[in-house]
């Protein structure tokens, strides 16, 4: 909830304000500066040298100055062999090569993850490395909203080298990326100095008058008031086989909106039973951007997972996705799992990257491991 | 336009309308266009100055008291943005003074009269050419066809000095034009 | 009697019949027996039809695309016109000087951060009612799109970093933090957040924004010392919230180097 990460920030700056009172020490002699809560304590030399470089060295990475920070970082490595920073000069590092040269730093960030399986960074550069292979021309037609895609280079390296399978893995991952764009109907936020705060742009321009007045509607009804009226409509459209596919998105596209009432069983009756693909694909999405009950929400997108068959790959990796941008732990758990022993080399190599854009210290840790095996059974 | 509408989009926009700010904005944006576009002579700051004038505008709206007509209060901000825009322009190199741009169309009715054509080209440089003021009065008085009264309100300064400078801007007008026939 | 250069001065007006009968009839008794004011007149005559054949309206050859992306390019203006031209135009404005304001000053935990939850609840709740509703305009985004989306893919490219570092974040021993630079960044990207949030998105963007700005705002006003903590809160919360993942999603969408739109339709 956007009320938790509120919250935090009040009570970290408040925190601080409790902080800032006391009066600074004097300190007579040298003294480590322990603060009770840092978790930050990590045994080691005094004063690491390697601090200010590797600071000047993120400057130049946050300024794009790609070169500068390279030598930056190096200088770090080869002085300072053991500062605590090495890891951080390695990662940003591989990152400054990505903007040089790809093939380099794929080179570069698979060295990083052989050589600190322990580093923070560790997800990071499983999800960069991923990123990097996502070598694709994506062409668009906005009239149909189609999208009709050129392949570049693609390749995996933890899989088996160049194939075919993977390149139309990556393709379909992108695919799906801009299909967010273009297959639904976007919500569209105008400032409001000027009026309507609010519009959308269905991307099928060839929509009829009264598609577009119904759509019209059902986002005013949105708008209003949150009762159990305009939950209904809504709902009800949304469900309804026989509208447009685009009047049913507007319908659901409304609903997401709403915080007072439960709108998932909504999303998960169109995704488990719907006749149209594309419902099911729009209601799996709207799934995972829920703000509430996101427990419940991983619950039933494993479900689904668990109830489709195995050879539609294309709607496992949307509830893959969808189940990623929770990510929360449950998510990560699954994720972990998918990863891990699905069969489908596609479905493992997406969770993979997923649990490389989360972060954190459970992603981290599934990710070794996953990591680890693979690296052993290569041997 | 009716009178007494455009009143009372004012009045809802003074007090912080949005859409009443947009519909005047809508209502007279091409306007200001036209008439920026004849004192600087292209697209890119006539567009400038267009929206300049209108976020100028939109900045003092709650002091326009409302006593002189709107359109002559806007015609004063875009005659002031003009003219700043044109000592910019001096500063320019002076191949940029004199454009023609992309979005000046041939028509069709000069497309077939070469000797036409020529004249308007250099009636617009010798516009131009004017000083400041000058070019102001011959465009809002003869381009624009506002009274003599109507330009000395938005310049404020008496009927008689808007009719010097029209003469004076007319007459150097010519003198250009002459010496442009005669090259 | 009037002489020839008062004649002269009355002329345009004499052709536009803009004149008062006494003078009318003064130029043509004039005109009537001197030559030169005679050919003056006919000059005149002549300028005026050639000032009357230039383009009257250059506005006409405009389209109506081009005038819709006018005023949205007039909205920004109008926007940064006023952040610049009043002191605390906007309500986020108002919070932020008030955290900067009352930072020092000695407030219990709870009660202030129930203020401050309340201030902010009351500011999104003024923010959702302040914008009129118009459904049904479809909005047009030809011209300004390039842009936009470049400053995005900026923005969210840099928000990463940022965040990527932040999570990562190791504190030197013995030495006092240096925040300077996660500082200066923030306040670049609160600036360039302010602006894109004028500009027409899409809905996940702009919530993205948001939730942006909210860490980088905390950022910005962080003091080096004794802020360990507070970086680990703010770290929870980009837990939370799922940003890294987020972010990477909206980059993916915005990186024009990865996906090219090819094609006349655009």
């Amino acid at each position: 909830m956007k009320t938790t990460l509120l919250t935090l920030c009040g009570i970290f700056l408040l925190s601080e304000a409790g902080i800032s009172q006391e009066p600074p020490q004097p300190s007579p002699a040298p003294v480590i500066a322990l603060n009770e809560m840092t978790p930050f304590e990590i045994p080691g030399d005094q004063n690491d040298p390697g601090y200010k470089i590797y600071k000047t060295g993120y400057q130049c990475i946050l300024d794009e100055q790609w070169d500068n920070a390279r030598q930056k970082f190096a200088d770090l490595m080869s002085r300072y062999p053991k500062s605590k920073y090495r890891d951080d000069a390695g990662y940003w590092s591989a990152f400054a090569l990505k903007h040089l040269n790809r093939k380099k730093a794929v080179a570069t960030y698979e060295k990083f993850i052989e050589e600190f399986p322990e580093s923070k960074y560790y997800d990071d550069a499983v999800a960069d490395l991923h990123e990097l292979h996502d070598n694709m021309f994506v062409v668009t037609s906005r009239d149909s909203g189609e999208v009709t895609v050129q392949k570049g280079k693609g390749w995996y390296a933890f899989g088996t080298g160049t194939n075919m399978q993977n390149a139309d893995r990556q393709l379909r991952l992108s695919e799906r990326l801009m299909q967010h764009q273009l297959m639904h109907v976007q919500r569209i936020r105008i400032p409001h100095a000027m009026g309507a705060p609010y519009v959308f742009a269905p991307n099928n321009e060839k929509l009829d008058k009264e598609t577009r007045l119904k759509m019209d509607a059902l986002y005013a009804i949105g708008d209003t008031k949150e009762d159990s009226t305009s939950f209904k409509t809504l709902r009800d459209v949304a469900l309804d086989r026989t509208q447009p596919s685009e009047v049913r998105s507007a319908a659901m596209d409304a609903l997401s909106e709403f915080k007072k009432f439960d709108v998932l069983p909504v999303f998960i009756e169109i995704a488990k039973t719907d006749t149209s693909e594309e419902s099911q694909s729009a209601a799996i999405d709207y799934i995972g951007q829920l703000n509430k009950n996101k427990n419940r929400a991983v619950e039933s997108l494993v479900e689904l997972f668990n109830s489709i068959p195995k050879h539609r790959t294309e709607q496992l990796q949307t509830v893959l996705n969808s189940i990623a941008e929770i990510g929360n732990d449950n998510a990560v758990s699954f994720l972990a799992a998918v990863a891990k022993t699905n069969e489908n080399y596609d479905l493992r190599s997406d969770a993979v990257y997923y649990l490389g854009s989360i972060g954190g210290d459970k992603a981290r840790a599934a990710l070794y491991e996953i990591l680890k095996e693979k690296r052993n059974s290569k041997q | 336009m009716p009178a007494a509408d455009e009143q009372q989009l004012i009045v809802q926009a003074k007090d912080g309308n949005h859409t009443a700010f947009r519909h005047l904005v809508e209502r007279y944006m091409r306007h200001a266009y036209n008439i920026a576009y004849s004192f600087v002579g292209n697209h890119d700051d006539a567009q400038d100055v267009a929206q300049e004038t209108f976020v100028r505008i939109h900045r003092s709206l709650s002091s326009f008291r409302g006593d002189a007509e709107f359109s002559t209060w806007m015609y004063r901000i875009i005659m002031n943005v003009s003219l700043n825009r044109l000592h910019e322009q001096k500063r320019r190199p002076q191949g940029e003074m004199v454009t023609s741009d992309a979005v000046k169309p041939l028509t069709d009715s000069q497309a077939g009269d070469p000797v036409g054509f020529d004249l308007q080209d250099h009636v617009e440089q010798a516009i131009h050419k004017l000083p400041a003021l000058q070019r102001a009065v011959v465009i809002l008085r003869h381009i624009d066809g506002l009274s003599t009264k109507e330009v000395s309100e938005i310049l404020r300064c008496s009927e008689g000095t808007v009719k010097t400078h029209l003469h004076r801007g007319l007459k150097k007008m010519r003198t250009m034009l002459d010496f442009l026939k005669d090259e | 009697m009037k002489t020839h250069s008062t004649v002269q001065k009355l002329l345009y007006e004499y052709l536009n019949g803009e004149i008062t009968e006494v003078d009318r009839n003064a130029v043509r008794n004039h005109l009537a027996s001197c030559e030169k004011c005679s050919v003056e007149l006919e000059r005149l005559k002549d300028e005026l039809k050639a000032l009357d054949q230039l383009q009257a309206n250059p506005s006409d050859h405009l389209s109506s695309e081009y005038w819709d992306s006018f005023i949205l390019d007039l909205e920004r203006r109008i926007q940064s016109d006023r952040s610049r031209v009043r002191a605390s135009v906007s309500l986020w404005e108002t919070v932020e000087t008030f955290w900067m304001y009352h930072r020092s000053l000695a407030i219990s935990l709870s009660s202030a951060a129930i203020l401050l939850f309340l201030s902010i609840g009351v500011m999104k709740t003024v923010l959702d009612h302040w914008a009129e509703r118009t459904p049904g305009t479809v909005a047009q985004q030809q011209a300004p799109v390039d842009t936009v989306r470049s400053e995005l893919n900026q923005y969210f490219r840099k928000s990463k970093i940022l965040l990527v570092g932040l999570t990562n974040m190791k504190v030197p021993e013995g030495q006092p933090p240096d925040f300077s630079v996660e500082r200066d960044a923030s306040r670049k990207l609160l600036h360039q957040a302010r602006y894109l949030k004028n500009q027409p998105l899409d809905m996940r963007s702009a919530e993205l924004i948001d939730d942006l700005q909210r860490i980088q705002l905390a950022l910005a006003n962080m003091k080096d010392e004794g802020s360990l903590s507070n970086v680990e809160i703010v770290n929870a919360g980009i837990r939370q919230e799922n940003l890294l993942f987020k972010i990477r999603m909206a980059e993916a969408q915005y990186d024009t180097s990865r996906f090219v739109p090819v094609g006349n339709n655009f």
